[in-house]
C-alpha cells in the first residue's frame, strides 16, 4: 500500500517533510520523495493532508468492567480510533479495579477482539483504589502493565506513596500522580472563584492541586522516583513542577484538552457537561497551562477520556458524575487552540500527542514513522472546517462541552498495524 | 417576562414594573389577571413564610393552588424534576415556584422541559432568591424612597445567603452602596465577584447605615469543624439597639429575611421594638410583591 502526496510530521526525529509511504502487511518498508506504485498495489492519494504518528493517550476510562453503560472495551476503542488514537492506557479505576491478574488479562482480551490497538493498562497502585495495600507489581508488569495509578482517587498516604514508589521504579516502571489534596476539594463542584460565587456551586480551589503536587515533589525528590503528574490544570502547579525539573527531578506531566480550552467562565446553564476533575480553572490558569506546554513543562497532552451516559450528565450539576469525553476531540481541540494560533509548532503539538507519551511509557511500535517500524499512524487535513457533532460520538457519551464547535483541521484515516480506518 | 429565575435577568424596567404593581395590589386599585390559573408550590426545603406568602398571593388573585407535597412526591421515588414538571403541565398548572437546596437546579430543569411552563425561582441552594430581593427593595423604598447611594450593609453568613446575593445584584443595578460584614468563614469565597465593601468590625460595617439587612445564622455550619461556635459570633456581631443608635443614620431600617435567632445575630430586645416591625412589614410586603409576580409572568398566557 502506498501513502502518497502528504506531508510526514514526525517529532520523534524531528522530520517535517513531503514524502511518500510504503506499508507492506502492517509495516512500513519505504519513506521516500515520489515513490512509484507496484504493480496491483493500492495507491491512496493524500494530497494537502499530513501523516502524524498514530496519537497515544496514556490517560483514559473506558469503563469495563463493571460501567459498561457509559462505555465498554469496544465502543471505548472505537471512539479512540475514531479520534486519530492508535494506542490507548486505560485506568484502573473499574469494578472489578484493574489490580490483579484476573482483571488485566481480562481487558486486555476484551480489547483484542474489538481492534489490534496499542492496549496499554495502567494498574492500580492499591487495592480497590483502597490506598492500603500496594498490588503485586511484578506480576501486573509482566502481564502488560506500563504504569501504575490509583487515578480517580489521590494517594493521601506519604508513607505508602513513598513505599510504592521506590518499589514501582525498582520494576522500571513509575506511578501516575491523581494530585488532590481531598480535604481542600470538599465534594465541590466547579473551581472556586468568581463564578462558584456566583453561582451558588460548591468551589473545589485551585490548592487542591497544587497543594497534593508540592508533597508529592518532595515524596520523589527524597526517593530519586519516576513520576508523572496527571491532567494538571492550575498555573501554581505548573510553577512547581517547572521548578522541579529544574532541580533535575525524574518528572514529566500532562494536561486535557479541556484546561487549554476551556475555563469556569465557559460554564453556562449548570449545565453538568462542564463537570470535571480537575474542574475547568480561570484564564490566569488556562494560561500558564499553555506556557507550560510552550516551555516544556507539561510534556503530554492526554485526554483523560472520561465517559458517562447523557442521562447521568443531564442530572442537577451537583449529581452528575465528573467527566469529558476526549478521544474524538482531542486532535481537533490542539490543533484550534495551540496550533492554529500560534502558539506551539505543529510538530511541538504532535510530539505531545505521540512521541513524548511513548518516550515516558517505553511503548514500542507507537509515536515514531521509521522504516522497520509498524504502521501506527494518523491522517490530518489541517484544512477542513467542520462542526463537532457529539450525537455522531463512536463513544457511549455523546455529549461534550465542545458539542457545536466549529473547528479547523480533523483526523482523517487512524492507520493500526497497516489497517486502515476511514474518519470523518 | 416569563419566568422569574434570578435578578440579572431583569432589566431594571422589569424590577420596576413589579414594584409599582405591587403598589397597586397593596392599595387594592388592581385586579387579578390570572383568576382560575394554576400554580403549583414545589418546596424540596423547608420554608414557613415564602412558601405561605405565595400561597397567600395566589389566593388573593384567585388562582388555585396546588401544594406539592415534596416529600413524598413521586420525586423520592426517584422521578426525575424534568418529568414532574411536565406531568403537571398535563395536569393544567400554568406555573411553578420551585424552592431547592440545589443552586441553579432551575436553570437546569427549564431547559429540559419542553412545554410551556412558567418558572418562579423561591430559592435555590446558595444561588439566588430573586422575590425576596423584589420584597426587600419594595420596603425599602417604601420607606425611604430611593436607594441610590445609600448606604446598605448586610450583615451574616453572605457566602451561604442566596438572599444576600441577590439583594445585592438587585441593589446594584439601582446604585446602592453596599457593604458587607463577616467572619472570613462567612465571607465569599471570591471577592471579585460583587461590587461591595468587606468589613470585619461591625461598627465600620454599620457606620451611617441606611439599612442594616441582618442574615440568620445557620447554627448547623458552626457545629461543623473549622468555625467557632456561635457564641463567639453573637460575641463580635450580634446587632442590638445600642449599636444602631450609636452607629447607623437616624432613621435606618432593620431588615431580616426570617427566621431570626433571637439574640444571637439580632437582640430580641430589637426584635420586638418599633425599629424591629419592619422585619414584619416586609413579610407583608412579600404577598404583594408575590401577586405582582405571578400576575406579570402569567399575564396573556394560554391554559
Amino acid at each position: 500500500m502506498l501513502l502518497k502526496n502528504a506531508k510526514i510530521v514526525n517529532p520523534k526525529n524531528n522530520f517535517e517533510d513531503y514524502a511518500d509511504l510504503r506499508i507492506e502487511n502492517d509495516t512500513i518498508v519505504a519513506i521516500e520523495k515520489n515513490l512509484q506504485p507496484q504493480t496491483n498495489e493500492d495507491v491512496i492519494d493524500l494530497s494537502g493532508k499530513i501523516i502524524i504518528p498514530g496519537l497515544i493517550d496514556m490517560h483514559c476510562h473506558l469503563r469495563e468492567p463493571g460501567f459498561s453503560a457509559k462505555e465498554t472495551i469496544k465502543t471505548g476503542i472505537l471512539s479512540a480510533i475514531n479520534g486519530g488514537y492508535t494506542a490507548i492506557c486505560p485506568m484502573a479505576n473499574t469494578n472489578p479495579t484493574v489490580d490483579n491478574a484476573t482483571t488485566l488479562t481480562y481487558c486486555i482480551s476484551k480489547a483484542k477482539e474489538t481492534a489490534k490497538i496499542g492496549f496499554h493498562p495502567i494498574c492500580a497502585v492499591t487495592k480497590e483504589l483502597k490506598g492500603e495495600k500496594i498490588v503485586n507489581i511484578s506480576e501486573l508488569i509482566s502481564l502488560g502493565a506500563v504504569a501504575f495509578s490509583d487515578d480517580g482517587k489521590p494517594l493521601e498516604n506519604m508513607h505508602l506513596l513513598r513505599e510504592a514508589l521506590k518499589y514501582i521504579n525498582s520494576h522500571n516502571s513509575l506511578i501516575i500522580s491523581h494530585s488532590e489534596d481531598s480535604s481542600l476539594a470538599n465534594s465541590g463542584v466547579i473551581n472556586e472563584g468568581k463564578v462558584s460565587t456566583l453561582s451558588g456551586l460548591k468551589g473545589i480551589p485551585s490548592v487542591t492541586e497544587s497543594l497534593a503536587v508540592a508533597r508529592e515533589l518532595e515524596v520523589v525528590r527524597a526517593t530519586n522516583g519516576k513520576y508523572h503528574f496527571a491532567h494538571i490544570s492550575t498555573k501554581r502547579s505548573v510553577e512547581l513542577i517547572r521548578q522541579a525539573k529544574k532541580d533535575g527531578l525524574n518528572i514529566t506531566c500532562e494536561t486535557a484538552p479541556h484546561y487549554f480550552s476551556l475555563t469556569e467562565d465557559d460554564i453556562k446553564d449548570y449545565d453538568a457537561k462542564y463537570k470535571v476533575n480537575p474542574p475547568l480553572r480561570t484564564r490566569e490558569d488556562l494560561d500558564a497551562i499553555v506556557e507550560g506546554l510552550k516551555d516544556g513543562t507539561i510534556d503530554v497532552i492526554a485526554t483523560d477520556h472520561a465517559p458517562h451516559t447523557v442521562q447521568e450528565k443531564q442530572n442537577p450539576i451537583q449529581q452528575a458524575p465528573m467527566g469529558i469525553a476526549g478521544f474524538e476531540t482531542a486532535m481537533s481541540i490542539t490543533l484550534n487552540y495551540l496550533v492554529n494560533n500560534g502558539k506551539l509548532s505543529l510538530i511541538d503539538a504532535v510530539r505531545k500527542l505521540t512521541a513524548n507519551p511513548a518516550r515516558i511509557l517505553n511503548l514500542e511500535n507507537q509515536g515514531d514513522i521509521r522504516l522497520g517500524a509498524k504502521a501506527n499512524l494518523a491522517v490530518i487535513d489541517l484544512e477542513e472546517i467542520y462542526t463537532v457533532n457529539a450525537s455522531k460520538f463512536k463513544s457511549k457519551c455523546r455529549i461534550s462541552p465542545f458539542d457545536k464547535m466549529e473547528l479547523k483541521g480533523r483526523v482523517k484515516m487512524t492507520i493500526i498495524n497497516g489497517k486502515i480506518y476511514n474518519i470523518g | 417576562m416569563k419566568h422569574l429565575i434570578d435578578i440579572q435577568s431583569l432589566s431594571n424596567q422589569e424590577i420596576l414594573n413589579i414594584i409599582n404593581l405591587a403598589k397597586e395590589f397593596k392599595n387594592g386599585t388592581k385586579k387579578s389577571d390570572v383568576e382560575k390559573k394554576t400554580l403549583a408550590l414545589m418546596f424540596y426545603e423547608n420554608s414557613t413564610r415564602t412558601r405561605c406568602s405565595f400561597e397567600i398571593a395566589a389566593q388573593k388573585l384567585n388562582m388555585n393552588i396546588i401544594n406539592f407535597d415534596a416529600a413524598h412526591s413521586s420525586l423520592a421515588k426517584g422521578e426525575s424534576l424534568k418529568d414532574t414538571i411536565e406531568n403537571l403541565y398535563f395536569l393544567g398548572v400554568n406555573a411553578v415556584v420551585i424552592r431547592h437546596s440545589f443552586s441553579g437546579i432551575i436553570n437546569n430543569v427549564m431547559k429540559q422541559v419542553k412545554y410551556n411552563m412558567h418558572f418562579v425561582n423561591g430559592g435555590d441552594g446558595t444561588h439566588a432568591h430573586p422575590s425576596q430581593a423584589l420584597l426587600d427593595f419594595y420596603t425599602m423604598l417604601e420607606k425611604i424612597g430611593n436607594i441610590e447611594n445609600k448606604k446598605i450593609t448586610i450583615i451574616g453568613d453572605v457566602s451561604h445567603s442566596r438572599v444576600a446575593k441577590s439583594n445585592i445584584s438587585l441593589l446594584s443595578k439601582f446604585g446602592a452602596d453596599i457593604h458587607l460584614c463577616a467572619p472570613t468563614y462567612l465571607q465569599f469565597e471570591n471577592k471579585t465577584a460583587f461590587n461591595v465593601r468587606y468589613h470585619n468590625e461591625v461598627q465600620e460595617a454599620i457606620d451611617g447605615a441606611n439599612v442594616v439587612m441582618v442574615l440568620r445564622v445557620q447554627n448547623e455550619r458552626h457545629e461543623k469543624e473549622g468555625y467557632p461556635d456561635s457564641s463567639e459570633y453573637k460575641r463580635l456581631y450580634e446587632i442590638d439597639t445600642k449599636l444602631l443608635k450609636k452607629y447607623a443614620a437616624d432613621d435606618v431600617i432593620l431588615m431580616h429575611p426570617g427566621p431570626a435567632n433571637r439574640n444571637i445575630e439580632v437582640s430580641s430586645e430589637l426584635l420586638d421594638n418599633q425599629v424591629g416591625k419592619t422585619i414584619l412589614e416586609q413579610a407583608q410586603n412579600g404577598v404583594y410583591v408575590r401577586m405582582a409576580i405571578l400576575n406579570t409572568i402569567l399575564k396573556g398566557s394560554e391554559g
